[in-house]
């Protein structure tokens, strides 16, 4: 028994992976979210799944009580709470739909490789153009109307731009976002430098694309699941916390840090199971956090460890 | 940048919800949350189903009734505050709880059941699971007072009934997208017509004995009867 959320594209993606598999798949309400996201910001929570277990009476179809949740459901699925409510016992399951068929085959154990998120070429493009094209249309559509000349420079240039931009984005110089933004400027201010010296006219199309540059890399790490928020922690020392009814608050996690407590740990390793970047490792009967850099701060550990022994500080 | 934009916009939604539910019926929810709560006697013991941010909650234990409010999303914190703010903790009590776990209250201790813009969020089993709810935790003879969006129907007794719906159903449809749009630009704050649910109340067992209309909702009030069809089919 598979749950996932009810978007539209996950429960495409998630069917196709299932297709030879003898199994259910419960789609719980979302409201249209993502898993991620929606777990993150309470849309896709114990009440969506209590709701549909019960309400699609999947129990009289079945006899076992186990699901399989989407790991990356972990941030917001109080699994105990579905437990007390339903009976059905939770286990989260891997990261990618693909990985299913596999994890099923090895009596669902999960190799660290199915714990992990990646954000590989393809899935930097997608989300990448994804996210900035309905902005773009509008900048786009402006420019048409105000300054018509600039418009053709300003598609092509700025489709060539976001393209490029998040096919390098790991092998641009520079460890955060920012400094990764700043080598791409300086690479393109020098590339008008050069322009200018040799003579050319017209730095219009440089000074665009730096423009144009500045945004598509502003927040680049929040859009991606394995960077964090480059924006966030700036705003928040610039005391900006909200603009006009937009109060910024929902991520408590502005600048916070994972923590472990290891008097608490029971050994469990659920922080290990779902963590979507491998901090966690193993050491005896206790969790260690190896790799503690590595951290996105999704907070899947904390509401996951059943003793509190993960909290957030700030 | 803009996906930074949609994630703190989306992480503020609830505090914004009544702003939008307001606009998007253009100011008519604020009327119909009042006409329900004047149904409410002093003493009454309520249960307001998906009670978003607390307005009707609060609108009805102004009246005397006790409250009990569920919800299961982030809304919770606002309706706990509004409730605060108003010194009504004494007669609500908000419940973090979705459509589907109301099993721990018992069987016939509320004297009403409201839901307002409830069931249009609901999928098809959860609806008729909400409403077998509703009906095992209403005394006998209570009522189930539902408000929520339903676009009008063609009403074909004569020939006035016939232009009058048809002339509605019209200005329904051309001021709900501009609205909609509106809406959701300033508020992220939608809804989706709901349908057939008079049918799902009657088969449920409940009597309809009112519907009236304001702009985009509808409200329809509905009394206990016995069950016409058992629950489970």
């Amino acid at each position: 028994m598979l749950v996932t959320s009810n978007f539209d594209l996950t429960v495409k993606r998630v069917s196709k992976h299932l297709k030879d598999l003898d199994c259910y798949l419960l789609v719980a309400p979302s409201h249209g979210i993502n898993v991620w996201c929606a777990a993150e910001a309470g849309h896709f929570s114990a009440h969506s799944v209590i709701s549909v277990l019960k309400t699609s009476r999947i129990g009289e179809k079945v006899k076992h009580r186990t699901l399989i949740l989407p790991q990356l459901s972990a941030p917001g699925m109080d699994t105990e709470m579905i437990k007390k409510e339903t009976g059905w016992r939770c286990r989260f399951g891997p990261v990618y739909a693909r990985d299913i068929p596999e994890y099923i085959r090895r009596d669902f154990k999960k190799t660290d490789e199915m714990r992990r998120v990646k954000f590989d070429l393809m899935d930097r493009l997608d989300a990448g153009i994804g996210s900035i094209f309905p902005f773009y249309l509008i900048i786009a559509a402006l420019l048409f109307v105000f300054k018509r000349a600039w418009f053709q420079e300003a598609a092509v240039l700025g489709g060539v731009l976001v393209v490029l931009m998040l096919a390098l984005y790991p092998y641009l110089p520079g460890r955060s976002g920012y400094a990764k933004l700043l080598s791409t400027e300086v690479f393109l201010g020098a590339g008008l430098l050069v322009h200018v010296m040799t003579g050319g006219s017209g730095y219009g199309t440089f000074i665009g694309a730096m423009v144009i540059a500045a945004m598509i890399g502003i927040d680049f790490g929040g859009i991606s699941p394995i960077y964090k928020s480059d924006l966030d922690p700036i705003l928040d020392r610039l005391g900006v916390r909200g603009i006009g009814p937009v109060v910024f608050e929902g991520r408590g996690a502005i600048g916070g840090k994972v923590v472990l407590d290891p008097e608490k740990c029971i050994g469990c390793a659920l922080c290990h199971d779902v963590c979507p970047k491998g901090v966690y490792a193993m050491e005896g009967k206790k969790a260690v956090m190896a790799r503690g850099e590595e951290c996105v701060v999704c907070r899947a550990c904390i509401t996951q460890c059943p003793v509190e022994a993960i909290s957030l500080t700030s | 940048m803009f996906s930074y934009v949609y994630m703190k916009v989306l992480e503020t939604v609830p505090r914004r919800y009544d702003l939008g539910i307001n606009l998007l019926s253009l100011g008519m929810v604020g009327k119909v949350k009042g006409d329900m709560a004047s149904m409410v006697e002093e003493g009454d013991r309520v249960l307001d189903m998906g009670c978003g941010t607390g307005t009707l909650a609060v609108l009805m234990a102004d009246r005397g009734a006790k409250v009990t409010g569920i919800i299961s999303t982030a809304m919770l914190e606002v309706a706990i505050e509004k409730a605060a703010a108003r010194g009504l903790n004494d007669r609500i009590e908000f419940r973090e709880m979705g459509v589907a776990e109301m099993d721990s209250l018992e069987d016939g201790s509320f004297d009403k059941v409201t839901a307002t813009l409830v069931f249009s969020e609901l999928s098809r089993d959860e609806q008729e699971y909400a409403l077998r709810e509703a009906h095992r935790l209403l005394k006998d003879g209570g009522l189930l007072i539902i408000a929520d969006e339903v676009v009008p129907e063609i009403d074909s007794c004569c020939l006035s009934c016939l232009l009058l719906s048809a002339l509605k159903k019209t200005f329904y449809h051309l001021t709900r997208i501009p609205l909609l749009i509106l809406t959701f630009v300033l508020t992220q704050t939608s809804t989706r017509p709901v349908k057939g649910l008079k049918e799902k109340m009657r088969e449920a067992g409940f009597r309809i004995i009112s519907t009236k209309r304001a702009f985009s909702l509808e409200t329809v009030i509905a009394e206990k009867e016995g069950l016409i069809r058992p629950s489970e089919p």
